[in-house]
């Protein structure tokens, strides 16, 4: 995997953007922008909105390029929690001038679907079909936990730094949104003979 | 890294191949890395079963962001930046006594298409008139510009070009300077290249070189860095009295008391002025990102890429004296079909899927 060097060079760029270096700020952008745009279209379903933000937190970033922190640890969760801010803000004023405030304040939505070509049998489809109700019936909050991390690649502590929550309440949330798995297949499974199929 | 046999559930749901794997069909697949890894970890059955069944139960379907989205997002972005550092007021900025002159010269060149239009229309009426295009370079970086004929010049800034939209109803291919800037002319003897500054004449069939005027005085200097150039004085009625031609690495001046003056420049002077492009780039299994961070290098510009993309790219090419737009031609196609190089908002952009795409 990847991961490090991605890593090393978001640093690198993020150093460079704090340097004036226009080009470090496009390529942080471009590296970035899908992921950035996949997940705003889970807050709204609107992408001129959603660029909008994008590029406002980004003129925003060059605007301040110098007065940016070195130390910035994960700049990928840092733009997720800008951008993040930025769409959650524009939400918002939107709604108080059509007057149609939610219920929820949680803006964040997304809906898990199964896969179902490759489902081997009913057992397997019974099985998956229980996880797919458990994962859709979660609070908002702990979807947007389970997006971040499975579908982002964000690490639980990023995840807590961008929706504001501590550390453990992530690892938390996490555990029990996979804890199903676990009462549905213990780790020292007996039905080892049942995966023949799977391989098959 | 984590050694697979200290996989979690979790890692095992993170790990791009291993959902690539049972999203992809792999596990039908008796050779495949994890395929292998099951039957030979049968402690590990129970969470890469867990693993599985979320990865299954858990699909989100969306349609994918385009390239051409996100390029345009960036563009978008780096435009508002530079609109929004642009001074408003215009009475303030140094540059508008500038401006004042540019507009003059703007519509001396109009007089001259005017010409050629009046020409051609007698000849064809499917007229295929050029527009003159104009760029000014406001940036503190050099802006690449791709003429229509392929040919590309980096402008220096505050520099500023005009130029037609196209070559192909005209027998000449001109075009008007102002400032500073570096030329690669794409060969072509049928249809003489001249940069027209001050009242200075630059003609070439296909080199490349730096041409410069000096605001103050009315001096304006050309260095070669490859081919041959002619330079004079552009009277108006008698063109071409007095000229002179330079070869690679000279100089030529023309000063303000009309005088034409060519010396010889130290090799590295002339790379200063014009480009560190060595006359052969070789390129050996290399990698891509590198090769572009070379051609940033030679010619002292960005070029914006996905690293990330092409970092497992690499080629074999060598790269010679043809234009730096050329050269990038020449690169995305060596990188793959999906591969193409894009002038945005006069930032070079390299759109790519990755090789062998």
């Amino acid at each position: 995997m990847s991961d490090s060097s991605l890593k090393y060079d978001e640093l690198t760029l993020w150093h460079d953007l704090r340097n004036g270096n226009e080009a470090a700020l496009a390529k942080l952008l471009r590296l970035y922008a899908k992921s950035l745009i996949s997940y705003g279209r889970k807050m709204v379903n609107d992408d001129a909105l959603i660029e909008d933000c994008i590029q406002e937190v980004f003129i925003q970033l060059w605007q301040y390029h110098h007065t940016l922190k070195a130390d910035v640890g994960s700049v990928k969760a840092y733009l997720f929690a800008a951008v993040r801010r930025r769409i959650i803000a524009e939400l918002k004023k939107n709604e108080l001038l059509s007057l149609q405030a939610y219920s929820s304040p949680e803006y964040f939505d997304v809906v898990f679907s199964i896969e179902e070509k490759i489902v081997q049998d009913e057992t397997e489809l019974q099985r998956i079909k229980l996880i797919n109700q458990h994962l859709n019936n979660l609070p908002k909050r702990q979807k947007e936990v389970i997006y971040l991390k499975f579908f982002k690649e964000l690490s639980n502590q990023e995840i807590a730094e961008l929706m504001g929550v501590k550390y453990q309440s992530v690892s938390n949330l996490v555990h029990e949104a996979l804890s199903l798995l676990r009462t549905l297949f213990p780790d020292d499974a007996l039905w080892i003979g049942s995966l023949l199929f799977f391989i098959a | 890294m984590k050694k697979y046999s200290d996989y979690t559930t979790e890692d095992f749901i993170t790990d791009a191949t291993f959902v690539d794997w049972v999203i992809g069909e792999g596990h039908k697949d008796a050779t495949h890395f994890w395929t292998r890894w099951f039957d030979a970890h049968a402690e590990q059955h129970g969470i890469m079963q867990q693993a599985k069944d979320f990865i299954m139960a858990s699909r989100i379907e969306e349609p994918a962001v385009s390239d051409s989205q996100v390029e345009n997002l960036i563009a978008q972005t780096l435009h508002r930046i530079y609109v929004e550092e642009t001074p408003i007021a215009w009475y303030k900025s140094p540059f508008w006594l500038w401006s004042a002159a540019a507009s003059v010269l703007l519509l001396l060149t109009f007089g001259v298409f005017d010409k050629v239009k009046q020409q051609d229309s007698q000849l064809s009426i499917a007229s295929n008139v050029p527009t003159l295009l104009f760029k000014k370079n406001e940036s503190e970086q050099k802006m690449p510009v791709k003429l229509p004929d392929g040919s590309t010049v980096l402008l220096q800034p505050q520099g500023t070009i005009r130029y037609p939209d196209n070559f192909s109803e005209t027998t000449t291919r001109e075009v008007y300077l102002e400032g500073q800037a570096f030329f690669e002319v794409i060969k072509n003897p049928q249809k003489p290249f001249l940069v027209h500054i001050n009242n200075v004449v630059v003609k070439v069939l296909g080199t490349s070189f730096t041409v410069q005027a000096n605001n103050e005085s009315k001096a304006v200097k050309v260095i070669v860095k490859t081919g041959k150039v002619m330079v004079y004085e552009a009277e108006q009625d008698q063109p071409t009295t007095r000229a002179m031609t330079l070869l690679p690495n000279q100089q030529g001046i023309v000063n303000e008391q009309h005088q034409l003056l060519a010396s010889r420049v130290s090799e590295a002077q002339v790379q200063a002025l014009t480009s560190h492009s060595k006359p052969v780039l070789e390129f050996s299994d290399s990698p891509v990102v590198e090769v572009f961070k070379t051609l940033e290098k030679a010619y002292g510009i960005t070029i914006y890429f996905d690293q990330k993309l092409l970092s497992d790219c690499s080629l074999t090419t060598n790269l010679g004296d043809e234009p730096l737009f050329e050269k990038l031609q020449i690169i995305c196609e060596a990188i793959g079909p999906n591969t193409k190089f894009e002038l945005v908002n006069e930032k070079i952009i390299i759109q790519s899927l990755g090789c062998n795409q």
